[in-house]
């Protein structure tokens, strides 16, 4: 791929400079503030289909840009794949059009303080590394008993650059690799993946083998029941993270803006003390740390429940002014050509080391559905486990549905266990394992 | 990129134009656009795919070689490629925002899509050209009630594959009327728990043949050995008044193209036919594997991804009668409008669908609207217990598309008449 051909600044150095002459020649009488974010991408993916007689590979990349233009206190946006100077400049006068006769409101982000960035790591695309671990996998799999459908290998290599007339000045580098595999069982489809930085030295498909290999077990399992609903429920971590990341969709600022009374609950005791929940973007159990979010604040860890408490939200500059809060560096955009928007970087629930009591349901795996929150505030799966009888597994549970609310569920957590484990398939969040009271049930 | 006699090339031109906004309010413009390139080259088994951004004629004239440059002056206009569409739809978005406000629906979401995208082929030395456009309106309310309660949300959608038929627009008042008169203001009863007699009512149930029949029967999903129908192909599953097709030829297709996303021309897919489990939806890598012949269905999202097995316009052949007449006779059960997908396991076919809107029937009766429920089943199960199939075909384009591993949504349409099925496991209360 020839990157001078498309135009591309070719370093986010370059990037650089190029924001800062398009914000010197673009600004007009009547701009209230211009924002850039200049994007560049590049991805290398291998797909693996058992049956299929050899490998499907895909690479490229390509540049985009996005603009936000303040007048009269209304914002206009424009986006589009394009990475030259005259390109940018015909955006930004798009985006001023479009706050003055379609603009919505949204408030700039002004008195950002100064970040630094993550740094570039290296990225071989190194294809031949790629086949083999995929090969890895789905020979793991198929030893575990698994119809393996498919093993991807996804590489993606990306730079951001935000800039804006109200001084903000960032560049970060993000390199993630993430391998997904799809198996087909008895009782329905696995899909569960690891993300790490590389393929080589920061390769550890060891997690989702052990989620693996639990799904296996069940599978093989000679008895199967319906589960006694009258012991507590431990959801192991391939389960609970589902419902942390409902929690998460929860305590987004766009969630807490639309939802009557949420705002209102912070510094409100919500859980029971055993709950402290944080989103860490720079946690040492994510493949890849963030610095700064796609506004160019600094993406520092914000504590959202301590010992039960609600602490705040995760928000942009938008939904912050929305709710009258202070944002915190979780503007994110999903795409180049969609306005940031509060996400989560790496949702956290804090480990205590609890034990369960003798006998309880434990719940280990989790079988695909289309939407594990069909209906706002309420997670819904199709789970499997065991039940356990003073310590030890009597026989296995399942699958069946269950049906979580977020906020009721939660309040009958009894413990926090040790094996804190994060899912890239469960939106990154890392949890141990949740002990629920027998009320979980019946919610 | 060379286009050397060995590889493929494709070049995408693609502006989509999105009106979203409320009955009562104007609407936000969203317009998309791109251009890119991608090359294909297959070697001892494996693919390899190569994708870029094509910003401009000199970019696409230097990654191509000279003969796939005919018509490049076309293809690297400037923006806009179609300078009337906004407009166009626009005065359709607002004629169906008029019709919900006169029918006191003055909070209705609408979002309308409108998708033209170009297509140039290459491989060895010839270039065919393919235009594909689209448009699909949803609208969502929810229905007033007198109690201040909020009663239950309606979502419909309508779409077409001919954007400039100026037919479109009055489709989708007629949709919004259609939609209002359907529901009524009755009270909504709760459906009974256990296995009752369903009948599908026509065009958007179509998912479900979608998801049972169409997945299944993707190429790479057989050729992986986990495909519940993969083992099944030749026999019989269902009875001689099933069929089941994926054809982009029929009149009912919003989803067109003369050669799919590896210059493949399309042919009917008979997924089952009569009953009898036939053929998989191929593209060139999943039908080498099956040593069958690829078959059109070798599509992409964009020019950023390889083509894969997808499906494009399923269609359930025709029978006799319609959702009247296929309800008499049932003493209990449930004529489903709306459905959406919770799972499908397709190793065992297992499945489970929200049933999104539906009305009781009693007595061979249409009644009530029936309250939210879940449909399960298992997909072999439900395709034998297929009793009779309308002649009351509708077609259906809208949602946001299709999902297949990170590839999604890509844009499906269905054609399906009133279907019933003597026994599917009904449960209450989900939503």
């Amino acid at each position: 791929m020839r990157a001078a051909a498309d135009g591309r600044p070719g370093s986010a150095e370059a990037a650089a400079a190029l924001a800062e002459r398009v914000l010197a020649r673009c600004l007009r009488p009547g701009d209230e503030g211009i924002e850039l974010f200049l994007h560049d991408v590049r991805e290398a993916n291998l797909d693996l289909v058992p049956g299929l007689p050899g490998v499907l590979a895909a690479a490229g990349g390509g540049a985009g840009s996005a603009v936000r233009v303040w007048r009269a206190g209304r914002c206009g946006f424009a986006a589009g794949d394009v990475s030259r100077e005259d390109e940018i400049a015909a955006l930004v006068a798009t985006a001023r059009a479009q706050a003055v006769t379609a603009g919505i409101d949204a408030a700039m982000p002004v008195d950002v303080p100064a970040a630094a960035g993550v740094g570039a790591s290296p990225m071989a695309p190194d294809e031949d590394l790629a086949r083999q671990r995929a090969e890895e996998l789905r020979t793991m799999l198929a030893g575990a008993g698994l119809g393996v459908q498919v093993v991807l290998i996804r590489r993606r290599r990306s730079w951001a650059t935000v800039a804006s007339t109200a001084g903000v000045r960032t560049t970060e580098w993000h390199d993630r690799v993430t391998a997904l595999a799809r198996c087909e069982t008895v009782h329905g489809t696995l899909v569960d993946a690891v993300e790490c930085a590389d393929l080589s030295a920061h390769w550890d498909a060891g997690p989702l083998l052990g989620r693996v290999a639990e799904a296996g077990a069940l599978i093989s399992a000679a008895r199967r029941r319906e589960p006694d609903r009258r012991l507590p429920l431990v959801l192991r971590p391939a389960v609970a993270s589902q419902l942390v990341a409902g929690l998460g969709w929860l305590l987004l600022g766009t969630t807490a803006a639309s939802t009557i009374g949420l705002p209102g609950a912070v510094g409100r005791r919500l859980f029971p003390s055993r709950l402290t929940l944080i989103d860490d973007p720079g946690h040492p159990g994510l493949a890849q740390p963030r610095a700064v979010d796609d506004e160019g604040r600094p993406a520092a860890p914000v504590v959202l429940v301590r010992e039960g408490v609600l602490q705040g939200f995760l928000h942009s500059t938008a939904s912050a002014a929305a709710v009258g809060a202070r944002p915190n560096g979780r503007a994110i955009r999903a795409d180049v050509s969609a306005p940031p928007a509060p996400a989560a970087l790496g949702l956290l629930v804090r480990p205590r080391g609890d034990v369960p009591p003798g006998d309880h349901v434990e719940l280990t795996t989790r079988f695909e559905t289309l939407s594990t929150m069909p209906r706002p505030g309420i997670v819904t799966l199709v789970v499997a486990g065991w039940e356990v009888r003073d310590g030890n597994r009597a026989h296995a549970v399942g699958p069946f549905d269950l049906e979580l609310p977020v906020v009721a569920t939660l309040r009958a957590l009894r413990g926090a266990g040790s094996d804190l484990e994060v899912l890239p398939a469960a939106g990154r969040c890392g949890t141990p394992s949740l002990e629920l009271a027998e009320a979980a049930w019946s919610h | 990129m060379r286009g050397g006699p060995d590889v493929d090339l494709w070049f995408e031109r693609c502006e989509t134009v999105r009106l979203n906004g409320h009955s009562g309010g104007g609407a936000a413009v969203r317009v998309t656009r791109y251009r890119g390139l991608g090359e294909t080259a297959r070697s001892g088994g494996d693919t390899t795919y190569r994708w870029a951004h094509v910003r401009a004629r000199e970019d696409l004239a230097a990654l191509t070689p000279p003969w796939f440059h005919a018509g490049l002056d076309e293809v690297a206009a400037p923006w806009p490629a179609q300078p009337d569409a906004l407009a166009a739809q626009r005065a359709v978005f607002d004629g169906a925002a008029r019709c919900c406000a006169e029918l006191g629906w003055s909070g209705t979401a609408l979002r309308l899509r409108h998708v033209d995208q170009l297509v140039v082929q290459g491989r060895a030395g010839v270039r065919r050209e393919d235009r594909r456009r689209h448009v699909s309106i949803s609208l969502q309310t929810v229905v007033p009630d007198p109690s201040g309660e909020g009663g239950p949300m309606l979502r419909r959608e309508v779409g077409t594959g001919e954007p400039d038929d100026p037919a479109w627009g009055a489709a989708v008042d007629a949709l919004v009327v259609t939609l209002d008169a359907q529901w009524g203001r009755a009270d909504v009863e709760a459906v009974q728990a256990g296995e009752w007699p369903v009948v599908l009512a026509p065009g958007h149930c179509g998912l479900f043949f979608h998801e049972l029949c169409g997945h299944p029967l993707e190429g790479d999903v057989v050729a992986s050995g986990t495909s519940y129908l993969g083992s099944l192909l030749g026999r019989q599953v269902g009875p001689d008044c099933l069929t089941v097709h994926d054809d982009v030829s029929s009149p009912h297709s919003s989803v067109r193209y003369a050669l799919d996303d590896e210059g493949v021309p399309p042919t009917t897919v008979a997924l089952v036919e009569a009953g009898v489990v036939t053929e998989p939806i191929l593209d060139r890598a999943s039908a080498a594997a099956l040593r069958r012949r690829a078959n059109g269905r070798g599509r992409r999202l964009s020019y950023r991804h390889p083509a894969i097995p997808r499906q494009a316009h399923i269609a359930v052949a025709t029978g006799a009668g319609d959702a009247s007449s296929l309800v008499a006779g049932i003493r209990y059960g449930l004529l489903v409008l709306r459905l959406r997908l919770r799972h499908v396991s397709i190793a065992t076919g297992d499945f489970s669908f929200y049933v999104d809107e539906g009305r009781v029937v009693r007595h061979g009766e249409i009644g009530p609207p029936a309250g939210a429920c879940l449909l399960r089943g298992n997909g072999r199960a439900a395709l034998e217990r297929v009793e009779a199939v309308g002649a009351d075909v509708e077609g259906y384009l809208g949602g946001g598309g299709c999902g297949k591993l990170d590839q999604g949504p890509l844009v499906v349409s269905f054609e399906q008449p009133s279907v019933r099925i003597a026994a599917l496991r009904l449960t209450p209360g989900h939503r």
